[in-house]
């Protein structure tokens, strides 16, 4: 049987267990866009590339499998790029599908054409231009082997055009051989978990900081065993949020530096020493224990490290788990629990601010009280994730992603677009600042298209509060009816809860315009008598 | 006490602290700001900033102010407590009067 290039893209990604790709559509890419669809894959069409490759990471986020981006050629990937770059930064599995300009074609003047596996290549695990159309299927299954083990990241195929129209008989194609498991790295030595075990038995404050690599090891369950056999607080970070819910009696959720900076002893497991985890460097530590897929991980940043194991979180955790005994940390965790309670009576008085205009934690602490536990908040970025970070709980993971160290803003609708076609009939909210909201508000569009009622809380500040660049009232509300949705404007305390609720409840895209205090300041919680 | 960079902290405070947080989007607390007069750049942001990046030098943020500007410790969290509960209007001259008491407290040799 005669089958286009395109036809086995889209063949080899139903295999792949594919179910949705974000795309936007383009001439390099026409047999494979239609061959998904022939296939029953649901192809997420959106209005700029970069929120194809956003959403394909939150889909990543929202479900622990990779996400599928499916671009066009030049302009079409080089949108894409900082969704993938993104992807990279974060260690998120992403599959980047993108067309390209003949093969024939090359240095003659021909139309998008560019050496986009140049351009990629720093920001991919891997970057491959297939040549013959009866190797796709091949590529294709080394796309997600490569996104998916080790430290997960995004990959990249390029297809030409004229590849992709090509024909090719069936039967002179050979699918590859299935992996029988895509194991993540490897278990650590029986001696290294005995020297970690009693590390942590001879701590007087310990603690564990899981990281991104527990979601993406599936590890959740034995991270959960582990801390309660040991009797260990927990704070948990970034993908790693809601892994085991903030509301698990050992679990303190992501006020990392209230407990980091009181242990003495840390368990870091698939987290990166990077920006958003003071790079790694706590001097006061007596001792730091890591596990990461990534050796490169381990002590990064010239950090050091008791005891570095390079090797699969679900593996290290398991093992701990099983020989791990219960650590005397009564007086520890009950001192924890007291400044969580200190910190949480702060917040509270915020939260009941009548001030006007509002207080951005009043937004969200009312928000949040409106919210069903399998709820997913995108909070996007910058200035707002000092209100969003002290708010919202996660209860199951994958419902809290937000900005990643590359330091995006406006990504957030490309993960809430991604987590509404994972988990639909659940309630999907997007949490921007009025700045941030400018990047990629069009896609309320696509929202509309497939019938995904997200909830748009814009944090309207009046400006980038970064440099204090001011934008003035803007009405984005407005914007809501032209995608066939609400939109309503909130200035006084009183407005809020009616309106978020009637957001909330809609069946189609809603935007939520709150005018908040751009002087607003961060919620006074920390203790420097508890830091040292 | 290292008087020379405790003035120049002094002397130099922006128009605005903020409360709660080492440096944000749109400034810093006083032991941020404190931090950054002795050199400290990268410092982890968006959360409740306790603190501070350096391969040599770096922890505790009332530690490190304490270390590099020659103070006591509890003078320190005395500051960092000052800037938290002090309204934003009236902050900065809060700080400026609390930083000049310390500095008269201990006479320069």
């Amino acid at each position: 049987m005669a089958r286009t290039g395109g036809e086995l893209v889209a063949t080899a990604l139903q295999r792949a267990g594919v179910s949705h790709v974000f795309a936007l559509a383009g001439g390099h890419i026409d047999p494979t866009w239609n061959a998904a669809k022939r296939l029953g894959i649901t192809v997420v069409d959106v209005r700029h590339e970069a929120a194809a490759a956003h959403a394909a990471e939150g889909w990543a986020l929202a479900t622990g499998q990779p996400g599928v981006c499916l671009v066009t050629a030049g302009p079409g990937l080089t949108n894409a790029l900082t969704g993938i770059a993104n992807a990279w930064n974060s260690g998120s599995p992403l599959v980047c599908i993108a067309g390209a300009a003949t093969l024939r074609g090359q240095d003659t003047g021909e139309v998008e054409s560019l050496d986009q596996l140049d351009i990629v290549r720093p920001v991919t695990k891997w970057a491959r231009r297939v040549y013959h159309a009866d190797r796709i299927p091949e590529y294709v299954d080394l796309a997600f082997r490569e996104a998916t083990t080790g430290r997960p990241g995004p990959v990249y195929l390029e297809l030409a055009i004229d590849l992709v129209h090509s024909v090719v008989d069936e039967e002179t194609v050979q699918s590859p051989v299935a992996a029988a498991s895509l194991a993540r790295g490897g278990a650590p030595a029986d001696a290294d978990v005995a020297r970690a075990l009693e590390l942590l038995a001879g701590a007087r404050r310990p603690a564990v900081v899981a990281g991104s690599g527990v979601w993406w090891a599936g590890a959740g369950e034995e991270l959960r065993m582990f801390v309660e056999r040991a009797r260990v607080p927990l704070v948990t970070r970034q993908a790693a949020r809601g892994i085991v819910a903030d509301d698990h009696p050992l679990c303190f959720g992501q006020d990392w530096q209230n407990i980091v900076y009181q242990a003495d002893v840390l368990l870091v497991v698939g987290k990166q020493l990077d920006y958003f985890f003071g790079y790694g460097f706590f001097p006061h530590l007596d001792h730091m224990i890591q596990i990461d897929v990534n050796p490169r991980e381990i002590g990064r940043n010239r950090v050091p490290v008791s005891l570095g194991m390079v090797a699969d979180a679900k593996a290290a955790l398991r093992q701990l788990s099983e020989k791990a005994e219960p650590l005397a940390t009564d007086e520890w965790i009950s001192s924890l629990r007291g400044q969580r309670e200190r910190i949480a009576a702060a917040k509270q008085e915020l939260a009941r601010s009548d001030a006007v205009p509002l207080h951005p934690l009043r937004v969200c602490m009312e928000l949040a009280s409106l919210l069903r536990r399998d709820a997913t908040v995108i909070a996007d970025a910058s200035n707002m994730l000092m209100w969003t970070n002290a708010t919202f709980p996660a209860y199951e993971p994958g419902r809290t992603p937000t900005m990643g160290n590359l330091g995006c803003i406006g990504h957030g609708i490309g993960f809430a677009l991604a987590a509404a076609c994972a988990r639909p009939g659940t309630q999907v909210v997007w949490v921007v600042g009025d700045g941030s909201f400018g990047f990629h508000a069009m896609e309320l569009d696509t929202a509309a298209r497939f019938g995904l009622p997200i909830t748009t809380v814009v944090l309207n500040n009046l400006g980038w509060s970064a440099q204090w660049v001011p934008l003035g009232v803007r009405h984005y509300e407005r914007m809501a009816p032209a995608f066939d949705g609400e939109g309503i404007l909130v200035e006084r305390p009183e407005e809020l809860r009616p309106a978020l609720s009637r957001a909330l409840a809609a069946e189609a895209p809603a935007i939520v315009n709150v005018l908040v205090d751009p002087a607003a300041e961060y919620f006074p919680g920390r203790s420097f008598r508890g830091a040292g | 006490m290292n008087r020379e960079l405790l003035t120049q902290a002094r002397d130099g405070l922006p128009p605005r602290l903020n409360a709660g947080i080492l440096m944000g989007d749109g400034g810093f607390c006083v032991l941020g700001w404190m931090l950054l007069t002795a050199g400290f750049h990268p410092i982890t942001l968006y959360s409740n900033t306790l603190g501070v990046v350096h391969p040599e030098l770096g922890g505790p943020a009332v530690d490190v102010v304490a270390r590099v500007y020659g103070l006591d410790r509890d003078a320190v969290i005395g500051l960092g407590e000052l800037n938290d509960a002090t309204p934003v209007g009236e902050r900065v001259e809060a700080v400026r009067r609390q930083i000049t008491e310390l500095l008269d407290a201990e006479p320069s040799r």
